[in-house]
């Protein structure tokens, strides 16, 4: 008995905090309780909206820069039933705009104490975090959601959830979950709503993105002119002669080696520039990100989030860019279909190439490609394989096919190209002119 | 990134204060950086749109701030706000939401006053002088006068105001500044080749550089020599100097596509930087000139060290013909040793240039620090000042002028929100649009008047936090007097999820 008072006697200040902070709807009950002039004409208002709200899950993916703004809106927005997935640990270079995270939280998982902080700041709301990989998870996963919120900065990881939620669209309508996708870089960024198979998918406007500066091997070998350069030169052609491992970026040893091979080869040619950070940024290819870009793109995805979930007003048709380089410039649109998009489209993706292409030659155009950007494909058509990555086996027998002219190869036929890296085939016809 | 970035950036392993805010260095480096952690920020209101721009300054590390609201917190006020808890009801706004605003970034110092920021306004104006940027949220004030009251004041003592607002789907930042001078706008590009008016080194380095002999040396010959020669050959054979017409330009594109033999990428690059031979090097940008007449106007209160670099290069301008060589080229197809020598023959030239630019600077009477002349030397060709208006402008015939007849004009939605403010932040449609109607609106505002009507002034959190953010960017562009920031009003909707921007 008395064990029993005890018992109930500790639990009680932990219940009683519990019950009065659970945050009321007061700020979400105007629109979602009464309709306005730009209301859409199905929607129903009633406090039943904010029920549903509470009621719905919704996975959030990524709980860094962007994913702890997304966390924080979508909780005090009335979504009570979150899920994030995150893969990373805390680093110090997060502080300045993950703002769940303390020094003393550095290496522990983000997705966890993401979670925890949410979890107590605003009680009645539960995020439920998992740290892993979004590819470690089943459609069955997949398929607990209502929507999905996006705050990547991988364009992998994006193509895989992309293509994966366009892969689970079946004949129900609960199949189709929203995928709501924001991006950053510096005073710039973007948020999107993705229908997938209805609206534009994110495979259909890979060609936007800007492509990542490469430099020719022979510039990093014989003629340097850029502090990138002789970046490049040290990390990529002298690290492996001296190591037997790959280097650690964040290894402060490790790229203090790179920076000064980096240095020593810039002196030696007169070129001026190479630093430590900049070492850094170029070997982790390192993007600028602040605290206000991602509250701007977090927040306008969010807002997105909540009127696809309560149909209270029209969403965003499709696409919103936002820079802040030069005062403040934004462009809303609607960025169409690719009918011949690998993940959405219905139609194959037509290729004209030369005659004197060779099967490598057509390999390094599609890594090129803006629109295809494989990395290590395979090849193959659907009467034989015509070039296979991996296994070692199967590379090296097909390695014989690579100068072999495309014409002779393939013809007219359907050509299959699949990449470990991606989740889907590409279906391709080469035009030989 | 940037290349004339990294030269600010220090050559050795970071510290741990670095490493923290290290994805922000490489966008405003450490001057801007040191302008943020010198600045004091007074925020008024602790309503979410309020401390969500917080949020947003405390994390990259403002030197310092205050919370100014009066009354407590009850539990409506906790439904959209992430800086207050359940720890907070009944105890003071401005107390509870510096305590978890603290918590974000120790090296940021925050502190509160607990009062109403229109009872400063009335009591104490001169308050304010001690900040570097005052942030107002509207429905932090008894009544929308007061922050008219407030805006003049700040306008006419220099102190940017930043206005923001959020109710319902619909939000809005107002900013209140007289004149801002900014030295780094970040330019896409601060390449100034000089094809149109090669110095004499620049020419000597071309005509001595040698014919290549084998077809390795003839794909890197520069694209800048490639361009220079071919100029030069034009220009004899035709007296007039450079192609002006069309069809001569034409023509000397032609001439420099048949230099291509093979690959020939140097030939491509020199192609694509023809149109750099027709710049007008000696042309002063309107902007400038107009800052060149403006210059001569003085006050007390203006900044002097820009006035004087201003001056300085007026002088500059006169005595040459240009501006100070920026020094910084692109990157092109060379070997090492050519591209090296170009780079030092545009780097002297810059030195040079701002050499004689330091000797003019200091026949003024004041005094600038040398690191604040070259970075000004620069970028001379891309300064910028933004010139704004105090909030009684809005309403100014040429404010309201702006106004279109197309049905989704966002500014219509602008002056419904602000009559609505003007009301108290809660009313009836037809109060609404009948304010509207009197502050000079003439066009049809039933719907948005109903629709602000709804909203009964409620925040909804995540239009607060594009707010915040949008503010939070402006401000940091302009205590680091860097970038352009917005001049002045932007406003944001969130249904069709756009947003637009006027200078009221
Ligand atoms: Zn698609």
């Amino acid at each position: 008995m008395h064990e029993l008072h005890d018992q109930i006697w500790t639990s009680l200040p932990n219940l009683f905090s519990t019950m009065t902070a659970v945050r009321n709807p007061y700020s979400i009950s105007p629109v979602l309780t009464t309709s306005g002039p730009f209301s859409d004409e199905e929607f129903a208002p009633s406090p039943d909206v904010i029920t549903a709200l509470a009621d719905m899950s919704i996975l959030v993916i990524g709980a860094g820069g962007l994913g702890c703004e997304i966390l924080k809106n979508l909780a005090l927005s009335g979504f009570k039933k979150i899920h994030v997935i995150d893969m990373d640990t805390i680093d110090i270079s997060n502080l300045n705009r993950q703002f769940l995270f303390r020094p003393s939280d550095v290496g522990k998982p983000k997705s966890e104490v993401a979670a925890e902080f949410i979890n107590r700041r605003v009680a009645g709301v539960h995020v439920t975090p998992h740290f892993g990989k979004i590819q470690d998870f089943d459609n069955d996963f997949y398929m607990q959601f209502t929507l999905v919120v996006c705050g990547l900065d991988s364009i992998e990881a994006r193509r895989w959830i992309n293509a994966t939620l366009v892969g689970l669209v079946g004949d129900s309508p609960e199949t189709l979950k929203p995928l709501i996708d924001g991006g950053t870089e510096g005073f710039k960024g973007q948020s999107r709503v993705i229908l997938p198979t209805i609206t534009s998918c994110y495979e259909c406007s890979l060609d936007m993105l800007t492509p990542q500066t490469t430099f020719p091997m022979c510039t990093i070998a014989n003629t340097p002119r850029l502090p990138e350069h002789c970046i490049e030169w040290a990390s990529v052609l002298e690290w492996p002669k001296h190591f037997d491992r790959k280097a650690d970026n964040d290894d402060v040893e490790d790229v203090t080696w790179i920076f000064e091979q980096a240095r020593a080869r810039a002196e030696q040619f007169g070129i001026e520039g190479v630093t430590y950070q900049l070492t850094q940024g170029v070997i982790k290819n390192i993007i600028p990100a602040i605290a206000s870009t991602n509250a701007i793109i977090a927040a306008s995805s969010c807002n997105e989030a909540f009127k696809v979930a309560t149909t209270c007003v029209p969403f965003l048709n499709n696409y919103m860019m936002y820079s802040g380089n030069n005062s403040v410039y934004t462009y809303t649109f609607q960025h169409q279909k690719r009918p011949d998009c690998p993940v959405c489209g219905v139609q194959v993706l037509r290729l004209a190439v030369p005659k004197s292409t060779t099967l490598e030659n057509l390999i390094e155009r599609l890594k090129e490609n803006p629109a295809t950007k494989v990395k290590n494909p395979s090849l193959r058509t659907a009467s034989k394989s015509l070039y296979m990555a991996s296994p070692k086996e199967l590379e090296e027998m097909t390695r014989g096919n690579l100068v072999k002219l495309v014409g002779e190869l393939v013809g007219e036929e359907e050509v299959t190209v699949t990449d470990e890296a991606l989740p889907f085939s590409l279906r391709l016809v080469v035009d030989v002119e | 990134m940037h290349r004339d970035k990294r030269q600010r950036m220090s050559d050795s392993i970071p510290s741990q204060k670095d490493r923290k805010y290290d994805r922000q260095l490489r966008l405003w480096a450490a001057s801007g950086q040191r302008a943020l952690e010198d600045a004091s920020v007074c925020l008024l209101g602790s309503s979410p749109v309020a401390t969500e721009t917080m949020k947003n300054l405390i994390l990259p590390n403002v030197g310092s701030y205050t919370v100014v609201d009066g009354g407590n917190v009850t539990e409506d006020d906790l439904s959209a706000n992430f800086f207050f808890d359940s720890d907070s009801i009944g105890k003071s706004k401005a107390q509870s939401a510096s305590l978890l605003l603290n918590e974000l970034n120790k090296d940021s110092t925050g502190s509160y006053l607990d009062q109403k920021p229109s009872k400063i306004v009335a009591s104490n104006l001169s308050y304010f002088d001690q900040f570097s940027i005052i942030v107002a949220s509207v429905s932090s004030f008894d009544k929308y006068s007061d922050l008219e009251a407030l805006s003049e004041y700040l306008y006419s003592h220099y102190i940017p105001l930043v206005v923001i607002s959020s109710a319902g789907f619909y939000g809005y930042v107002r900013v209140v500044m007289k004149e801002l001078p900014i030295i780094d706008t970040h330019p896409d590009s601060l390449v100034d080749l000089r094809l149109d008016s090669p110095w004499p080194e620049l020419m000597e380095y071309v005509n001595n550089f040698p014919e290549p002999e084998t077809a390795a040396a003839r794909d890197h010959v520069p694209m800048i020599v490639l361009l220079l020669k071919t100029a030069d050959k034009w220009i004899k054979e035709h007296e007039g100097g450079l192609p002006t017409k069309r069809d001569e330009k034409l023509a000397f594109k032609k001439q420099v596509e048949a230099l291509r033999q093979g690959d020939s990428e140097n030939v491509d690059e020199a192609v694509a930087a023809v149109w750099r031979l027709y710049q007008k090097s000696n042309q002063v940008p309107s902007q400038i000139r107009d800052l060149f007449n403006l210059s001569a106007e003085d006050s007390t209160d203006r900044d002097p060290t820009f006035w004087t670099l201003v001056e300085a290069l007026k002088d500059f301008v006169a005595e040459t013909g240009t501006f100070p060589l920026s020094g910084t080229v692109p990157d092109f197809k060379a070997y090492t040793k050519d591209y090296v020598d170009i780079q030092r023959v545009y780097k002297d030239k810059a030195n040079k240039d701002l050499s004689r630019f330091k000797e003019i600077v200091a026949t003024k009477v004041v005094e600038v620090p040398e690191t604040v002349i070259e970075e000004f030397s620069k970028n001379s060709r891309f300064i910028h000042l933004a010139r704004g208006t105090s909030l009684t402008h809005d309403i100014s015939p040429e404010s309201l002028a702006q106004i279109t007849s197309e049905d989704d004009d966002l500014l219509k939605l602008y002056y419904v929100i602000r009559a609505s403010q003007m009301l108290g932040g809660k009313q009836d449609a037809f109060s609404i649009m009948t304010k509207t109607n009197e502050l000079g609106v003439t066009a049809d505002v039933v719907e948005y008047s109903q629709e602000v009507a709804r909203y009964e002034g409620r925040e909804l959190h995540n239009i607060s936090s594009v707010i915040g953010g949008v503010a939070s960017q402006e401000i940091v562009k302009i205590l680091a007097k860097q970038y352009v920031p917005l001049n002045n009003t932007v406003l944001f909707d969130g249904i069709g999820s756009k947003m637009e921007k006027w200078l009221l």
